[in-house]
């Protein structure tokens, strides 16, 4: 019977199809809001849903000098880790009394597979652009992972525990991390690293359409770039889910409470969605300076404020 | 005979065999080495069993009241580290088998082997420091004649070695020294009945230097430097089965004894944080000295020191929850940084050369040694669910627990260089393009295959069954360990709550594999495939090697332009600035350098010399008569 739970968790709700179906929607969201900014009216709401139908018609192109199976199953991990991260951050909020597979240390961990994933089979494709972008990935993924492990071990400290559940419920307890000094520093530093794992502006290194053509992506082509697609709509979906529940109270979906759970989203993607917007990208090491530098102290100076009790 | 004793005599003549074996049919002596280290193995099993053993012979009255035994002592603990020394024994011979045919004074070679388990076997049984200390330094002597087997180069780094390890041995046997005189005892079991604490100065000074010897053998810093020097010119498989794996079970096994056993440390202590501090500058510095190394062996001989600061920082917190971690660490470090040795050996074995910019796209032709690769390098860098996560996961829990957040975060950053570091090594040999004089590359032979498939396996086992081995090896060791409890396959962590269920993580994660392959068949991929467009790169046409980019200077960036302090330390650390090798080497320049002045070859100045030194002599006789 638990296998099956699980597997319906995983593949339905709140896994896989809930997972890909909002992510889809938040990148339409993106997508509107950016149009709006440009003053286009942007697309019509089914418009990523049918970018991945069209995507899995296409033609699959293999470079020459690529190795194959790495480069086509390196999405698939990818794909594999975003929904199992997102399954495991939202059993965490629907139902806190029950530990599913693992605590924020281990979804931390999942969350970062997608992005290896991606240097991996760009570094598969065997083309110099695509070997550049994976590089440049790697380099921000450990620039901006240590400010981001020390704003979360912001709440952690405060929750002396890794578990979602203990997280939760200090803040159900002793209100939301936001509300704190130390919260509030440590959220802001999140939402810029939240801004570099999506690989949004200003922090589009890897793929730099401009300069790399696509980078990291830009071997891809037909079903595996519909998978690729997905794997960031759904980085984009789940990013700001893990910044809410550590620092925002997390979900509830009862009563009055569902309306502030949809609002506090939102909020987060149209915060990420702007700044995506009034940003130009910067080059790699004004990049990881920006994360080693301003953030890692102000995520520092966050810590030191949670320890000391504000 | 009794089967601890049994052990070691059978390693031992095993090991003469080999010389007796007429040098064209060294595959003789391999095989019957391998067959001696089986029956070790099987042998070392049954003990693990069996529970404790204890045997002694008196050997002889020292002052005539100090009784000094001869006395071995198979406890929990030294048990299963004995199993796992066993282990890797019969991998490693196996995998020398193939790995040595053609390489010159292969039958000794076995015979060292034979003899390193011996004396291995040894120092877990002994039940008394003075006999752990003989098979020690049995095991440095056995080292510096194996690594003077490899290639260019040796001579150096094998005195290197040589000089390191012989101080701390003997830093250790003055520990040994104070406790005696001190306790009148040095048998483990009688020092465990009533651990010492190290509160006076005579205690600590033989703590730490007992944690000197154990820090040196096992690699960590500031003793560490013996490892990269010989990292490039020894063998692989020997570098696979010392300093990667033995080196590491052995020395984290005295750093346990010393601090589970024989001393009574305090959590949060001074020595404690002392040693925790040593742990994560381990980390932090050794890590990122690899991630600007250009040679696969010597990066891998950085990552071995780096994580085994998350042994120090683990054992050394005093937290049951991170000893376990710490001393889980340990078996699992033993087991995935052995198969990137071996990964690396047969690398080396069909391309000649180690250096990743000569190296790129050799995963479709050695496909068995870069699957087992990419596992034992997910495994270092604690990608979940492979056994390092585990590991590495308890340890970050007892650091939470004890409140040491600077600890815990230089933990978690090390672990994320750690993975940028194994990218480039993916990318530099297996990935990326392949230069042409490599198309006739093929896979090893399956003898070299099989001990990193069986690494490979034990890395995916320890990882998602991680409950078994905690349960069967680790927990019986720690005191406390009730802070960590593991219900079916789950591990959970009492203080901290932390919970990790790898199996359920792991099937989920296939049925995700699944979807993908489901996504990819709605996209008829079959039907939609093109191959052999050239890549798209602006429109260009190039050819193979000016497309060709290694990971050598992925990261340079970062380490070349940034942050002065830490570009600092890259610069340095390849200088040797760390290494107190050189350090002392330029010290003892300069008084060989005064002692040579005085060497002027002209016999008057002797003579003066002499005549001046009985005229001292006889000063001083005079007056003490």
């Amino acid at each position: 019977m638990d296998a099956a739970r699980y597997l319906v968790d995983y593949l339905i709700f709140p896994g896989f199809l809930f997972t890909a179906v909002v992510g889809l929607l938040t990148t339409w969201v993106d997508r509107k809001v950016t149009a709006r900014i440009h003053w286009r009216v942007g697309p019509p709401w089914y418009q990523p849903f049918a970018d991945t139908v069209k995507l899995l018609g296409k033609e699959v192109i293999v470079p020459a000098g690529a190795r194959k199976t790495g480069f086509l199953l390196m999405p698939i991990v990818g794909l594999a880790a975003a929904t199992l991260a997102s399954t495991i951050l939202w059993k965490a909020n629907l139902d806190p009394g029950n530990s599913f597979i693992g605590d924020s240390i281990v979804v931390l961990y999942i969350m970062t597979i997608p992005a290896i994933a991606m240097i991996l089979g760009a570094s598969a494709s065997g083309n110099p652009l695509a070997i550049l972008g994976g590089a440049r990935e790697m380099k921000l993924l450990f620039a901006y992972e240590l400010p981001l492990v020390i704003a979360m071990l912001t709440t952690v400290y405060k929750a002396e525990s890794f578990s979602f559940e203990n997280i939760l419920r200090m803040q159900a307890d002793s209100g939301q991390f936001l509300g704190s000094f130390s919260g509030t520093l440590a959220f802001i530093v999140a939402i810029f690293c939240a801004q570099a794992k999506c690989s949004l502006l200003p922090f589009d290194i890897a793929e730099a359409e401009t300069e790399l053509a696509g980078g990291a992506h830009i071997e891809y082509s037909g079903a595996p770039y519909a998978v690729v697609r997905l794997n960031m709509a759904i980085m984009l979906f789940i990013v700001p889910v893990f910044i809410v529940t550590m620092f925002w109270g997390g979900f509830t979906f009862v009563g009055w409470k569902i309306l502030t759970s949809i609002l506090k989203y939102v909020a987060v993607i149209v915060i990420m969605v702007l700044i995506k917007n009034t940003n130009p990208r910067v080059r790699i090491d004004q990049a990881v300076r920006f994360f080693w530098g301003p953030m890692l102290v102000l995520s520092i100076i966050a810590l030191i404020l949670a320890v000391l009790g504000y | 005979m009794n089967d601890l004793l049994y052990i070691i005599i059978v390693a031992a003549v095993a090991g003469i065999i080999p010389l007796l074996v007429p040098r064209k049919a060294s595959i003789v002596a391999g095989v019957t080495s391998l067959i001696a280290a089986v029956w070790i193995f099987i042998l070392s099993m049954q003990l693990f069993r069996a529970g404790e053993i204890a045997w002694s012979v008196p050997l002889f009255n020292l002052g005539g009241e100090i009784p000094f035994e001869f006395a071995l002592r198979l406890t929990g603990f030294s048990s299963f580290v004995l199993l796992f020394i066993s282990l890797f024994g019969v991998l490693i011979i196996l995998y020398s088998l193939g790995y040595m045919k053609g390489k010159g004074q292969a039958s000794i070679y076995y015979s060292y082997l034979m003899w390193t388990l011996a004396a291995a076997a040894g120092v877990v049984m002994a039940d008394n420091l003075l006999i752990l200390l003989v098979f020690w330094e049995i095991l440095t002597a056995i080292l510096f004649f194996l690594i003077n087997m490899g290639g260019e180069g040796h001579e150096k780094a094998a005195a290197k070695t040589f000089t390191i390890l012989g101080f701390t041995d003997a830093t250790m046997l003055l520990g040994i020294i104070l406790i005696w005189t001190t306790f009148g005892t040095i048998s483990i079991s009688e020092l465990a009945a009533n651990p010492i604490v190290p509160s006076s100065p005579v205690t600590i000074t033989a703590f730490i230097c007992l944690f000197i010897g154990a820090i040196a053998k096992a690699g960590g810093m500031p003793f560490h430097s013996w490892i990269p020097a010989i990292a490039k010119p020894t063998h692989a498989s020997v570098i696979a089965f010392l300093p990667a794996s033995l080196d590491k079970l052995l020395g984290i096994y005295l750093l346990g004894l010393l601090t589970l056993r024989i001393f009574a440390i305090e959590p949060g202590g001074a020595l404690s944080m002392m040693m925790m501090i040593v742990g994560v500058c381990t980390i932090i510095f050794a890590v990122l000295m690899a991630l600007v190394q250009h040679n696969l062996k010597k990066l891998l001989s950085f990552h071995a020191i780096s994580q085994v600061g998350y042994m120090v920082l683990g054992v050394g917190s005093g937290i049951p929850v991170a000893i376990a971690g710490g001393l889980f660490h340990m078996v699992n470090h033993a087991i995935y940084k052995s198969g990137l040795f071996l990964g690396a050996g047969a690398v080396e074995k069909m391309t000649g050369t180690t250096e990743l910019e000569d190296l790129g796209g050799l995963a479709k032709l050695m496909p068995v040694t870069f699957i087992t690769m990419i596992i034992t390098a997910f495994s270092i860098s604690g990608v979940p669910p492979f056994n390092g996560f585990v590991s590495k996961w308890l340890v970050y829990q007892g650091m939470l627990e004890g409140k040491y957040m600077i600890f815990l975060i230089a933990a978690i950053f090390g672990s994320a260089l750690t993975m940028a570091s194994f990218i480039k090594v993916l990318h530099s040999i297996f990935l990326g393009r392949r230069p042409e004089k490599f198309d006739g590359v093929r896979e090893v032979g399956f003898s070299m295959q099989l001990p990193m498939i069986f690494i490979a396996i034990l890395c995916i086992g320890f990882g998602i069954f991680a409950s078994y081995p905690l349960q069967n090896f680790i927990l019986p060791v720690v005191s406390g360990a009730g802070a960590i409890s593991t219900s079916g396959f789950e591990v959970v962590t009492e203080s901290t709550n932390g919970f990790w269920s790898p199996v359920s993580a792991t099937i989920l994660m296939v049925v995700g594999l699944v979807v993908g392959i489901i996504i990819f068949a709605f996209g008829r991929i079959k039907k939609n495939l093109r191959y052999d467009d050239n890549p798209w790169i602006g429109g260009n046409i190039l050819e193979n090697e000016e497309m060709r980019i290694p990971g050598t200077h992925f990261y340079k960036t970062v380490t070349d332009e940034l942050n002065p302090i830490v570009t600092g330390a890259f610069h340095d650390g390849e200088k040797g600035a760390f290494d107190l090798f050189n350090i002392f080497g330029r010290l003892g320049d300069l008084v060989v350098q005064f002692l040579r002045s005085m060497h002027d070859g002209i016999l008057s100045t002797y003579l003066s010399w002499a005549v001046i030194g009985l005229g001292v002599l006889a000063f001083i006789l005079m007056f003490r008569w």
